[in-house]
């Protein structure tokens, strides 16, 4: 069936120690997913009947020494499914092991990776937290402005998908969305003196958002974003009157984490991340990187709730020190991007059997040959899937690389092996 | 005595990107504007030295609401740079791709965007604060409707990503879309997944996206009368319906001086004398142009440049295409618009060419377009096949030059590309934002959308929301 190219045991090892070079360079750590998966396969054949394809079927995410195993029951899974595998069923269709609902941030490095991420983020906290998630710092609804840097909207488009909990109820119910360029109602100077008069309000109590890389070439001026009093105000202008102030910053996409394609070779402006924008003009507000081009809107969401979560339950010092500690050295965290794209990858037993696809419409084999970056990446996406769980990257075509520093320029061309 | 002052807009929000409107009232009246895009990135540098494969995800990076139409465009430019043809499945494939994100965009830029232009969301950020005289006219009932719809909106437009995804992988920022046709073929499921979310899709478009748009136009019959501009319309052609690209749902055309004329692409200029760009570089057609910015040049005041068709600025988008075409209405469009509007219309141009290049005639327009694409895309989901090949490989060439047209959700959207040693050696981009909202060119003449400015009431100077609602009528 497979029409997948088989390669030579020795060409195979050739990818395979590459590539694992590569994983090991990125911080990957091997977790034994794929070794784990291909046993219960051996053991339990009954999945064979579930035409479990390798782009959604049965899978096991990295979770330390607890495995868990969901399986995504498709309608011609047959209602016994549940029955025969001892799997519980969820209200969404998805099969999974019962798990615990009542969840602790404590849980959250394990839940995140874990079994919440077939579910969005709204699982991994107990009904209860996200009801006190509402006035976490001033007994109203925090505060958080979304600043537009050199970007594309893209991020602010990904959010809009952001499904458990649907972003009305993000909108709604968890956030006071007082500056939002693409979605607020109110426009031009009064709606940026509103946001410094929030900011007032809330002195050190509010969170910025930043979409977009930004530049301080020409006086800023690569990036207008609006006028007060007969005053150009540029984002890097914006940025450094208002971050300081701020409780945190999340830097949201590869721009604003790290320059991403608004910095890359041949790019004239001097746009750089929030990161190197904050080190550059000594501001020690803490930055959290939610790369990605764009971020799934999981870790966009699941991010937010979980800053907010621990400054309410440990005030602003302490909890935002927790939510440091949840960093990797890129200033990700890592319940989102900890594990290896590669290792978590569904089609990691054709790379290990040496089976590599030719062409990109032939899914039969692992797409190493066309290019794919996963080796590289540190994102949960073939876990946690996107859009509704109904795709991802590399089930479509090729994984780019788009959560590393280095992206787009250590990750391209994207269609060769690097 | 007349009164003049200066009124300045900035940010525009509930757009994409960064645009700053300047405009002198006199009267009450709009005399002059200004529009500025406050934003550079530089892709046509970026690109340069890259693999030209990379193209399709780069330059997607231009725009997070129409990324598949920067994925088709730069796609194609290297398709006629390599001399290839995209399978039959893959043309189909890419249509509903492209179907389904002109239904996001459309659904979101109505509801999301645009709508707050009438309709007062719920008294909390981001809905408050607004405009103290904000000029609704809806009644609390219509209201509370368009506010549910507002909310129902936001599930419906992500249910469009999900189809773009099902076929494209993710969105935004498909993968699915790559010079050689689409990644994968699709298989049996993702097809009846498809299916089964574009009837949600296709039954909010009917009952609700279309029915509201004539709802709010018909308390607005004053705004169907407001921004005419130079009321000039082009299409470059999109969603092709045959293998060789000779006919398209939208062909190809441009309307100005009141007359139809055939699209040629050699009529195209972009002019710089009020763009931060090199002068020297003015006034040159696409594939000789080159991108040196100047964010010092005095007299200049925006980053956009300014496209010129046979020397006349063309507003592009729904209402352009479907004016073009003379699309025919929907039917349930056909019913309001005797209900409501009191017009008898089968085709778009009995609305009038006044109503057409109005605030409101743009805004229907748009919403007809989409039953139109719901139509089109009713009919791929029969010829799309799980077995037909999708993608047809070939060799990057040493060197050629490609260019390709399509229509962004927004407009027009034209890729250049030149390739020597295997690597892209120019890269030019003319996105439909550049079209509408345009500085002047160098003979002074303004941009589609400054010129739509001319004229617009704005008794309130302290709230002047019409400037607003005639920038947001276009989707920039
Ligand atoms: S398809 Fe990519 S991520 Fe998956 S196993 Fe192959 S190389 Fe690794
Ligand atoms: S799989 Fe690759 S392309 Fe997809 S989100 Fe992760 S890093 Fe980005
Ligand atoms: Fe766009």
């Amino acid at each position: 069936m497979r029409s997948g190219r088989k390669v030579t045991r020795s060409g195979a090892f050739g990818r395979r120690s590459r590539a694992k070079a590569h994983a090991a360079r990125a911080g990957a750590k091997p977790c034994g997913t794929h070794s784990a998966i291909s046993t219960i396969l051996q053991q339990r054949p009954f999945f064979n009947d579930w035409q479990i394809s390798p782009g959604y079927g049965i899978y096991a995410p990295l979770s330390g020494l607890e495995l868990k195993i969901h399986a995504e029951a498709r309608p011609f899974h047959g209602p016994d499914a549940a029955k025969t595998t001892g799997l519980q069923c969820r209200p969404n269709g998805i099969f999974c092991k019962e798990q615990s609902m009542s969840l602790s941030r404590r849980d959250f490095v394990k839940l995140c990776t874990g079994t919440a991420a077939g579910y969005g983020v709204s699982r991994m906290f107990h009904p209860a937290v996200r009801e006190a998630l509402a006035g976490t710092l001033t007994g109203e609804l925090p505060p958080v402005f979304w600043l537009q840097g050199q970007g594309c909207t893209g991020c602010s488009v990904s959010i809009l998908n952001s499904m458990h909990p649907a972003i009305a109820e993000v909108l709604l119910k968890i956030i006071s969305l007082d500056f939002h360029p693409t979605i607020m109602a109110d426009e031009g100077a009064p709606a940026i003196e509103f946001m410094r008069r929030r900011a007032r309000e809330n002195d050190g109590g509010f969170f910025i958002v930043v979409e977009g890389a930004v530049s301080d070439l020409e006086g800023g001026r690569y990036c207008v974003i609006g006028e007060s009093g007969h005053e150009e105000i540029t984002m890097s202008s914006m940025l450094k009157e208002l971050a300081p102030h701020a409780a945190a910053v999340l830097a949201v996409g590869a721009c604003a984490a790290y320059g991403g394609v608004s910095a890359a070779r041949g790019a004239v402006t001097g746009a750089m991340g929030v990161g190197a924008f904050f080190g550059k003009h000594g501001i020690a507000t803490p930055v959290v990187n939610i790369p990605g081009c764009p971020p799934h809107p999981d870790w966009m969401v699941g991010t937010l709730l979980v800053a907010l979560d621990a400054v309410k339950r440990d005030g602003l010092e302490k909890g935002l020190a927790s939510v440091v500690a949840l960093l990797d050295e890129d200033g990700r965290p890592k319940p989102f991007y900890g594990a290896n794209t590669h290792e978590n990858c569904p089609y990691l037993y054709l790379f290990d059997e040496g089976v590599f696809s030719e062409k990109m419409t032939d899914k039969s084999g692992c797409r190493y040959d066309l290019g794919c970056k996963g080796p590289f990446a540190m994102c949960d996406s073939p876990v946690r899937r996107w859009n509704g769980r109904v795709n991802w990257c590399v089930e479509n075509a090729v994984c780019i690389g788009c959560v590393q520093p280095d992206f787009p320029d250590g990750q391209s061309p994207f269609y060769e092996q690097r | 005595m007349s009164q003049t002052m200066s009124i300045a807009v900035d940010p525009v929000t509930r757009i994409e990107g960064h645009l700053k409107a300047e405009v002198k009232v006199e009267d009450g009246k709009v005399v002059d504007a200004r529009l500025t895009g406050g934003m550079y990135r530089g892709f046509e540098t970026i690109m340069k030295g890259r693999d030209p494969r990379d193209a399709s995800q780069i330059t997607q990076r231009i725009c997070g609401v129409c990324p598949v139409s920067h994925a088709l465009a730069s796609s194609m430019a290297l398709e006629k740079t390599a001399g290839i043809t995209v399978p039959h499945n893959g043309r189909i494939a890419r249509n509903l791709m492209q179907g389904a994100n002109y239904l996001q965009s459309h659904i979101l830029h109505f509801y999301h965007l645009a709508g707050q232009d009438f309709i007062q969301g719920p008294d909390a950020s981001p809905f408050m604060p607004r405009y103290a005289e904000p000029d609704l006219r809806l009644d609390a009932a219509t209201n509370a409707v368009g506010v549910d719809e507002y909310l129902e909106a936001l599930n419906v437009r992500r249910t469009c990503h999900e189809m773009v995804a099902l076929l494209g992988g993710r969105m935004p920022h498909l993968h699915g879309i790559l010079a050689g046709g689409a990644a994968a073929i699709p298989t049996q499921a993702q097809i009846r997944d498809y299916a089964e979310r574009f009837r949600v899709v296709r039954r909010f478009v009917e009952e609700k996206y279309l029915p509201i748009t004539y709802l709010v136009t018909s308390k607005y019959r004053d705004l169907g009368d407001t921004a005419r501009g130079y009321a000039t319309a082009l299409c470059m052609g999109v969603f092709p319906l045959d293998d060789e690209g000779g006919e398209f749902l939208f062909n190809p055309g441009a309307y100005y001086e009141g007359k139809d004329h055939p699209f040629d692409p050699m009529k195209i200029r972009e002019y710089m004398k009020y763009s931060w760009f090199d002068d020297a570089t003015s006034g040159r057609m696409f594939s000789e142009e080159e991108t040196v910015v100047d964010v010092n040049k005095a007299g200049a005041y925006s980053f956009s440049k300014a496209p010129r068709y046979d020397g006349h600025a063309m507003e592009v988008g729904p209402h352009a295409r479907m004016w073009v075409n003379n699309t025919e209405l929907s039917p349930i469009g056909r019913k309001l618009a005797k209900e409501l509007l009191g017009v008898d219309a089968a085709r778009i141009r009995d609305l009038g060419e006044n109503f057409v290049f109005s605030i409101m005639g743009r805004h229907l327009a748009r919403a007809e377009e989409a039953w139109q694409v719901v139509r089109m895309v009713e009919k791929w989901l029969g010829e799309i096949s799980p077995d037909g090949e999708t993608f047809a490989e070939f060799e990057v060439p040493e060197s050629g030059e490609g260019f390709a047209f399509t229509e962004a959700p927004r407009g027009c959207l034209l890729h250049y590309m030149r390739v020597r040693d295997h690597k892209v050696d120019n890269y030019q981009i003319l996105p439909a934002t550049l079209w509408n909202c345009c500085p002047r060119d160098d003979m002074g003449q303004r941009g589609p959308v400054e010129e739509a400015l001319i004229g617009v009431p704005v008794p309130d100077a302290s709230s002047p929301v019409n400037v607003g609602r005639v920038i947001r009528a276009f989707d920039p």
